[in-house]
Parts: C-alpha cells; sequence; structure tokens
C-alpha cells in the first residue's frame, strides 16, 4: 500500500463530505413523504458507509453514535417503526451530529460526551418505541474496520488456499482436488464440510460472484465471507467449476464464485444487507435452499475444458485482489438467469436510477486541486483571446471564403469555444448542498430559539461558480440564522396574528439575465421601521429627527454595528450583522437588497454574476470606443425615429415603444466620454433594471455578439462607476464591459450620486469632445436624473 | 552573497527614464519590463493622468502617463515614448515615459531627502533625489503615484 495512512483518511473524510450530502438529501426527501424504499435504502447506506469507514480509523464514538443511527433507520426501512414527525426530527438532528463527529474527528477533536449521549438517547427512545431489543450479536459490528485491516481479523487460520502462484508444479499440491471448504471461524461449524444443499433446511442459498470491479474497489471477499461467518453460522464453499485453463488464464478476471448455505436461519435482507458494499460489483443471488440447487448442477460453460481439475484462482485467503484491467462478468450468469426464474429469488442488484447501469458504479469522479482548474481556466482564456487574434489577422487578409486557411481558422473557433464551455463547466456547481447546509441551520436556530420553522427551497440545480457557491456559505448562514431569530414571530405571536405557527424560511436561486438571484424570505412579522429608526437615531447612525424613506430605513440594517436584537441571543445579535453579509455580497460582485413588509414578512435578495470568468456579450460602439455589454441583461435593439424620442420636464428623455415611455440613458455621457453626436442615429439597447422596470441605454451601434473573457479591472486598477470589468478584443485592444445595473440604477437614484462626486472634475477635463448646441432634442436632454451627478454634468 | 532584500541592501539599482523633460527614476525591483507605446483603452471617470487600459499578454493594466500625473502636461505623442510596466504587491501598471535613459546604480547614502517643496503632491511622490553627473533624477514612490485612482466602489 502507497499511500499512506493520512492520505487514505483523507480520502475517508473526502468521501464522508458525499455520504453526509446524500444523508441530507435523502433525509430531505423522506421529510416531504415522497420517499421510497431505495430512498430509505440510501439513507441507510450512507450512514453506514460512514460507520464502516470510522471503524477503519479506530474513531469509536462515530462507530457507535453511526450504529444506533443505522439500527433506528433499519428499523424504520423493515417496517417497524413508523416516520413520525418526531423520529423524523430526531434523524434529521442525529444526521446534523453524525456531521459534527465527522468533522471532529477530521479535527482530532473529540465531541463532548454528554452531547452525543443526548442524541444517542433520542434515537434510543425511537428503538424503544419500536420495540427493538438489540441482540447481542450486533454489538460485534467492527467488521468494517477488518475492510481495510488485515491484522485486525483476529485467529484467521491460513486458509486451505495456498498463495497463488503459476508455477505448474505448485499445482498438485494445491490440495484443491474437493469442492472446496473455507471453513471460516469464528463460527464456522466443525461439520462444515457437509454439502451446503444436502445440509439446508428451509433456509437460504446464497451465490456470490465477484465482478472484476469488486477487486478494484479494493472489496476482499474474504473479508466479506468473515463476516458474514461472523454475524451467522455459514458453510462456503467455492466454485471452481468456472475455472478456465491455464492457458486462457487472466490473472485479472476472478473466477471462483462461492455458495453460502448459513446453517441457521437469517434471513435473506439480513444477506443481503451484508453485501450492501458491493452492491453493483458482483452478482449476487439468493435462494431459499429448497429451490434447485441450480447453481451447484448447472453444467460447466463450454470453455471450460479442466472442469474436473481445479486451478487455485486468485484465492480468497492471498490478500491479493485481482487487478482493475478485466471487463466481462464471470461465465455462470445465464445458468444463474434461469435458475432464479424457478426459484424466484431475490435478486439483487446496484438499482440504476442512482447507479450506472450494469453495475459499473456511481459515476466516476475526479477530485482536483481547484487552482489547477483555474490555471485551465485561465490558459483556455487566453486561448480564445489568441483565437479572436488569429481570426481577426485571417479576416484582414481578404482571402477568398474556400481557402483552407479560413475553413481552418472557423474550426478552430468551434473548438476554443467547445473548450471554453467544456472547462466553464467544471466550475459550474448546483447551489443545492449549501441550500441542504441551511436547512441545519434552520432547525438549530430553531431550536434555539424555541421557534418551529421550516425551509423551503426552490431552485437548487441552480448551477453557480463554485467560488460564488463556497463564499456563499457564511453570509446564506447569516441571514438564515437572523430569519428564524429576529424575522419569525414566537409561536404565540403567530398564532394571535393568525399565522401557522410554524414558520416558513424560503430560500430559492434562480438565473435572471445574467446573474443568479437569491432569496432568502421569512412569513415573519415584518421590520419595524419606527424601531430600527430608533435603534439608528441611539447608535448615532441617524441624526435624530431625519426623515428617510421607508427603503432608506430598511437600507440602515446595513450598517456596521447595527441590531435591533432587545437581548443578545447566542444566534444572532452580536453586533455584527447585516454589514458582514453585505461586504462578503459585495466581494462577489453581488449586490443585496430588502424588502419588508410589515405583518407579512421580509424578503433580502441578492443577485450575484453567474460565473466570473466569461460571459456572452454584446459588442457596442459608445463614443468612439469599443465596449461590451452582457447580452443577457439586453431585450431588444431599436433604431428610434426622432418622433419616438419625447422630453419630459428640462433635462429627461423618454423614448416611446409600444405605447410605453421608457427612460433614455446616454451611455456615453454617464461614462463621462462626452455627448454623442447628435447627427449620428441613436440606438436603443432596452435593458431590464433592477426594479424590474425597463430603460433605454443610447449607445452609437451594436457592433458583433461574441462570448468575452471578463477580466478584472480592480486588482490593478480600481472599480469603475457603471463599468463591471473588461475584456480583450481580437484585435488585443480592451474593451470595457459595462455594468447595465450601475448605469439603470441612476434612474432610480439608489446608488446615490454614484459616490463619485470627489473626481467628476476630471470627467469634464477629460472629455473629448466639446458640447455640441446642435438638435436640442438630443443634447439638452442628456442629464442625468439624479441631483448631484446632473448638477455637475450640467455645467459643461 | 548579497541579501537580495533591497531594504537591507547598502546599494541600490534605478531604472531613470524621461517624463515631462525631466529626469525620473523608478527602483528597479519594481520594473518588469519596457514596452512600446499602443493604443490603450480610455476609462470612464478617470483623472487625465490615468490615459487608459491596456493588454499586457491577457491582464489588463493602467496606464498612468507621469508627465502628467507631475503636471508637467500631458506626454506628446512620439514613436520613442515607452512604457515602463511596473508591479507593486499584487498590482501591475505601466508609466508611459518619453524615453528609458539608463539604469543607475548608486548606494544608498547618495540618495537625498526631497527637500521642501510647495507642491504636496508631488513631494508625496517623490521620495528622494540623486545627484548625477548632468543634473539630477527625482526618484518616484511608485505607491504614492498610482494613488490617485478612485479606490471606492460605487
Amino acid at each position: 500500500m502507497s499511500m499512506s495512512m493520512q492520505s487514505i483518511r483523507d480520502t475517508f473524510f473526502e468521501e464522508c463530505e458525499d455520504l453526509l450530502e446524500a444523508l441530507a438529501e435523502g433525509l430531505a426527501r423522506m421529510e416531504t413523504g415522497a420517499a421510497d424504499g431505495e430512498c430509505l435504502n440510501a439513507v441507510f447506506r450512507a450512514v453506514h458507509s460512514v460507520k464502516g469507514g470510522a471503524g477503519a480509523f479506530a474513531l469509536s464514538d462515530l462507530v457507535a453514535f453511526a450504529h444506533r443511527f443505522e439500527t433506528v433507520l433499519d428499523e424504520i426501512r423493515s417496517d417497524r417503526l413508523s416516520l413520525s414527525d418526531e423520529i423524523m426530527h430526531v434523524l434529521l438532528r442525529s444526521a446534523d451530529h453524525l456531521a459534527d463527529q465527522v468533522e471532529a474527528a477530521r479535527q482530532e477533536r473529540s465531541i463532548d460526551d454528554g452531547i452525543t449521549a443526548g442524541f444517542l438517547a433520542n434515537l434510543d427512545a425511537c428503538l424503544t418505541e419500536a420495540g427493538f431489543e438489540e441482540p447481542a450479536a450486533e454489538e460485534d459490528f467492527g467488521f468494517s474496520a477488518i475492510t481495510l485491516d488485515f491484522g485486525a481479523v483476529p485467529d484467521l487460520p491460513a486458509p486451505d488456499l495456498p498463495a497463488f502462484d503459476l508455477s505448474v508444479t505448485d499445482l498438485p499440491a494445491s490440495g484443491l482436488t474437493q469442492p472446496e471448504q473455507v471453513a471460516l471461524p469464528p463460527n464456522a461449524p466443525a461439520d462444515a464440510s457437509q454439502r451446503p444443499a444436502a445440509a439446508m433446511g428451509q433456509r437460504h442459498l446464497i451465490r456470490f460472484t465477484p465482478w472484476p470491479q469488486l477487486y478494484s474497489n479494493g472489496h476482499d471477499p474474504l473479508v466479506l465471507l468473515t463476516s458474514l461467518a461472523a454475524q451467522a453460522e455459514v458453510d462456503i464453499t467455492p466454485d471452481l467449476s468456472t475455472l478456465p485453463d491455464l492457458t486462457d488464464f487472466d490473472p485479472a478476471k476472478p473466477c471462483v464464485s462461492w455458495e453460502i448455505a448459513p446453517s441457521e436461519h437469517i434471513s435473506a435482507a439480513d444477506i443481503d444487507a451484508h453485501f450492501e458494499f458491493v452492491r453493483g460489483l458482483c452478482d449476487l443471488t439468493i435462494t431459499p435452499a429448497d429451490a434447485p440447487p441450480a447453481t451447484l448442477d448447472a453444467p460447466i460453460p463450454p470453455l471450460l475444458n479442466m472442469s474436473a481439475a481445479p486451478v487455485p484462482e486468485t484465492a480468497p485467503g492471498d490478500g491479493e485482489p485481482a487487478p482493475a484491467a478485466a471487463e466481462a462478468p464471470p461465465a455462470p450468469q445465464p445458468e444463474l438467469d434461469t435458475a432464479s426464474e424457478n426459484a424466484a429469488p431475490l435478486r439483487r442488484r446496484a438499482p440504476k436510477s442512482e447507479e450506472d447501469a450494469e453495475g459499473r458504479g456511481p459515476k466516476p469522479t475526479l477530485r482536483v486541486d481547484l487552482e489547477r482548474v483555474d490555471r485551465l481556466i485561465n490558459a483556455v482564456g487566453e486561448l480564445i483571446i489568441n483565437q479572436a487574434m488569429i481570426e481577426q489577422s485571417v479576416t484582414d487578409l481578404s482571402l477568398p471564403a474556400d481557402t483552407e486557411i479560413i475553413t481552418h481558422t472557423e474550426d478552430y473557433r468551434l473548438l476554443a469555444r467547445d473548450l471554453q464551455e467544456a472547462v466553464m463547466a467544471i466550475r459550474a456547481q448546483p447551489v443545492k448542498p449549501l441550500f441542504q447546509r441551511m436547512s441545519r441551520i434552520v432547525r438549530e436556530a430553531a431550536e434555539a430559539t424555541g421557534k418551529a420553522a421550516r425551509l423551503v427551497t426552490y431552485g437548487e440545480a441552480t448551477e453557480v461558480d463554485k467560488t460564488v457557491v463556497e463564499r456563499l456559505a457564511d453570509p446564506l448562514t447569516h441571514m438564515i440564522r437572523n430569519a428564524v431569530d429576529h424575522g419569525l414571530e414566537s409561536a404565540a405571536a403567530r398564532i394571535a396574528a393568525g399565522k401557522d405557527p410554524e414558520g416558513t424560511i424560503r430560500l430559492s436561486a434562480a438565473h435572471r439575465s445574467g446573474s443568479v438571484i437569491i432569496t432568502i424570505s421569512d412569513d415573519g412579522g415584518g421590520l419595524d421601521r419606527s424601531r430600527v429608526l430608533a435603534k439608528a437615531v441611539s447608535r448615532g447612525l441617524v441624526t435624530e429627527g431625519a426623515e428617510l424613506a421607508d427603503a432608506e430605513i430598511d437600507n440602515l440594517l446595513f450598517l456596521p454595528g447595527f441590531s435591533t436584537a432587545e437581548k443578545i441571543s447566542n444566534l444572532s445579535g452580536r453586533g455584527v450583522g447585516l454589514d458582514v453579509v453585505k461586504n462578503a455580497v459585495g466581494a462577489l460582485g453581488g449586490r443585496i437588497a430588502i424588502s419588508s413588509t410589515l405583518g407579512s414578512g421580509t424578503e433580502f435578495t441578492i443577485s450575484l454574476p453567474l460565473t466570473l470568468a466569461v460571459m456572452d456579450g454584446m459588442v457596442i460602439s459608445v463614443a468612439g470606443q469599443t465596449m461590451v455589454i452582457p447580452i443577457a441583461s439586453v431585450i431588444e435593439t431599436i433604431r428610434p425615429s426622432a418622433a419616438d424620442l419625447h422630453l419630459l420636464g428640462t433635462s429627461d428623455r423618454l423614448l416611446a415603444i409600444r405605447g410605453r415611455f421608457l427612460p433614455m440613458i446616454d451611455v456615453a455621457e454617464c461614462l463621462g466620454f462626452g455627448r454623442r453626436d447628435p447627427a449620428q442615429a441613436p440606438l436603443a439597447l432596452l435593458v431590464e433594471t433592477d426594479a424590474q422596470t425597463h430603460c433605454a441605454l443610447i449607445v452609437d451601434a451594436v457592433l458583433d455578439q461574441r462570448q468575452v473573457v471578463i477580466k478584472g479591472l480592480a486588482s490593478n486598477y480600481g472599480a469603475i462607476p457603471g463599468v463591471s470589468a473588461a475584456t480583450v478584443l481580437g484585435d488585443g485592444q480592451i474593451a470595457l464591459i459595462l455594468d447595465t445595473e450601475a448605469l439603470t440604477s441612476n434612474m432610480s437614484g439608489l446608488i446615490s450620486g454614484r459616490s463619485n462626486a470627489g473626481y467628476l472634475p476630471a470627467v469634464a477635463a477629460a472629455s473629448p469632445q466639446p458640447p455640441s448646441p446642435l438638435q436640442p432634442l438630443v443634447t439638452r436632454a442628456q442629464a442625468l436624473p439624479q441631483p448631484q451627478t446632473g448638477a455637475s454634468h450640467a455645467i459643461h | 552573497m548579497q541579501s537580495i532584500d533591497p531594504a537591507s541592501r547598502l546599494d541600490a539599482e534605478f531604472v531613470t527614464f524621461f517624463a515631462g523633460a525631466q529626469s525620473f527614476s523608478l527602483d528597479i525591483s519594481h520594473v518588469r519590463e519596457i514596452r512600446r507605446w499602443s493604443t490603450v483603452t480610455p476609462l470612464p471617470h478617470a483623472p487625465k493622468e490615468v490615459l487608459g487600459v491596456m493588454n499586457l499578454r491577457g491582464s489588463v493594466i493602467p496606464i498612468y502617463d507621469l508627465s502628467a500625473r507631475f503636471g508637467l502636461g500631458p506626454t506628446q505623442d512620439n514613436p520613442r515614448n515607452v512604457v515602463v510596466v511596473a508591479t507593486i504587491g499584487n498590482q501591475t501598471v505601466g508609466l508611459l515615459v518619453e524615453a528609458v535613459s539608463e539604469i543607475l546604480s548608486v548606494s544608498k547614502s547618495q540618495i537625498q531627502e526631497t527637500p521642501d517643496i510647495r507642491s504636496e503632491s508631488t513631494r508625496a511622490s517623490i521620495t528622494g533625489i540623486i545627484q548625477m553627473e548632468e543634473g539630477m533624477t527625482r526618484v518616484i514612490d511608485l505607491e504614492a503615484v498610482i494613488q490617485c485612482k478612485p479606490k471606492q466602489a460605487a
């Protein structure tokens, strides 16, 4: 084994993350009542696998807890325990605790026994309800440790099978002349040499045929069989009939299957559960033992011409699982199938809904350092730019259209695009795991505050850049806690208000015009604005007697150090609140907004960029500059006639379109590039603003549509109002990417004065074009509606 | 082997260049490369010394007109004009200058303190003066030079 223990351990914890995620997902489905047997099995498997792995690392607390948890799940699975709300709650909380334990184990901390004991007690209460008594045999649940640690198998006598050796001279000495009994302690009986079929009454006969994948996944039949033998007395007989001729022997292909005949009653489900880990990696048939023992009498497949002379194969005892290369499942399958039909056996295979067909196991995944992916993404970004440059150069050559180089560059373009999309998809992740974590936050927060709350999520499949998903975790946690702690009223207050005593926190994600919108809303009492204002005044954030609009009061919540919690709860109300959230969202290039209705709840809306690296853009020309506007934000482009332009007041212009009047924004002037040449016919891009109203951006021309690689400006320069980033065009020139929301929010006045009054004079100096007095319709109507900026612009 | 840390070194190397017909110099540890002037993309709401941004092998770097920055008027178009690409911290910027003249090796003791001058902004951006055979060169504080950018986000 070349991997150090530490790296195996790391792998275990990585796998635990996935398992815990699957657990949370399964439990969530159970909670909604949509769970089927398979879902329950998935939950059971997740806990079981955590337990199994934990056993290997001697994490005894974790194993003990997982075991109890698993027992409860098993009671539910076997319908001995019905899934009531209370039980569901216990399951959810236990899953949380299991996650805590895993985390603690990862950090090599230990969790207070008292806490674990509390959870165990809850689980025990469930078991008591089910009338469950833990059989003594189950106390020995350490078999999983054995899976990974041969040394831990106690008292294992040297198996009858010798170490596998291809040397022909060894063959006669192998002693494998009879249908071999692998007598397995501790419980293998002395009379194990009986033919199982003869000895059996109304019992089960198991045929276990490992596939190559079983070995390549690191399983070992010996361990499986040993642990089965530890559970019940079994006779295990290897079936060597399928051994190929030595000349055809492929060491990578498993040839042996085993007949397992328990000599005492053991339920088919127990047997099945035993092979839980190798499901989909082997053929497992469980037939009632009184059925014709088809597997034994099955004719030997014709490919075997040496059936009478057993050859030791990669025997179970030699500790050398066959390598991964082989592909064909073992031969006896057809016979088994026939037998199965006659005997109506319980035949289990990997469920196809969850795993790949034909038992190839779950979709293979690869864990990669994020840094490597980013390096790849950067390189592909450069490639796209380079591709555009080459395309431009070829176009500049004005070659005939059928020239080879033109076809090649076209192919290059498509390939580069494919490559880019594929690479970007690596980074995109659904928000589902993030949302799942939040249901735990709600549970905990509800428990801590003594309120009843549930989380409803929408749009879990929405994909967002990985960085965004990761960096959203903290702000979301904060806001969810806030929603439970501050947003929801107490149950009594809710009943008095005629609401469901259980509060609802709604968490949703959706794509909208190139961004991801995440909303967190509660159906609580809404913001008490007078209290917010009073608090702000007492904190000195607002001068006494200031008249603030509702939206302004709401936004006070985002000020540093603002907290309205009357008493400091141990959940929130430490004064580090929404300002932290706002900063975190801002750091991701997002925005956060709040809206609240007294008596019916508060809603926070976070809008975030979809990806941090690439987007579809419309290449436009503004004041002689080439710029890019996110295509997602453009609803349509219109070339208005002079009759469609209307003045409102002295400075605002409106565009008449299909009977509606939309405000117009001159992009050139907004950016301080001077007014557009009025002689040129304006082109209007209809965009949607933050407030979901429409607005027309005036530009000179639309040049192209293309995917652009987003290059940040902030690291080398700083944020520029109205510009979200830059990109490199095909000619190597940089084009600025417009931030439509910032441009249009000047209209609604949400961003006060664009906070750039300080350097507006510089803008005036830099403006290349002198003001033109021509065509008052266009030139006079350009000032921004914002009073502050409008005034400074109106000067020139 | 001497320590490479510039602060502990007794001597220092400077790249000297002309901007607005005056000689300036920058610690060579900041200088990454010297490039020919190419067209820049102007930035909105930028101060006049920020000419715009340029594509440096895929990164977007702002170009400062050093002459304009020191109030010496905008640099005139000239094929000899070059961009000194300099880094400070994680930031990469370009300085448009009229010409790069030489690399100057001096001992730290040869760097004189900036005398009291009236222009606050000039004094803040010049860390010292080095006497040369023909006149002198002004050691610029790169961080101060590029600090005129708009820091705050909307």
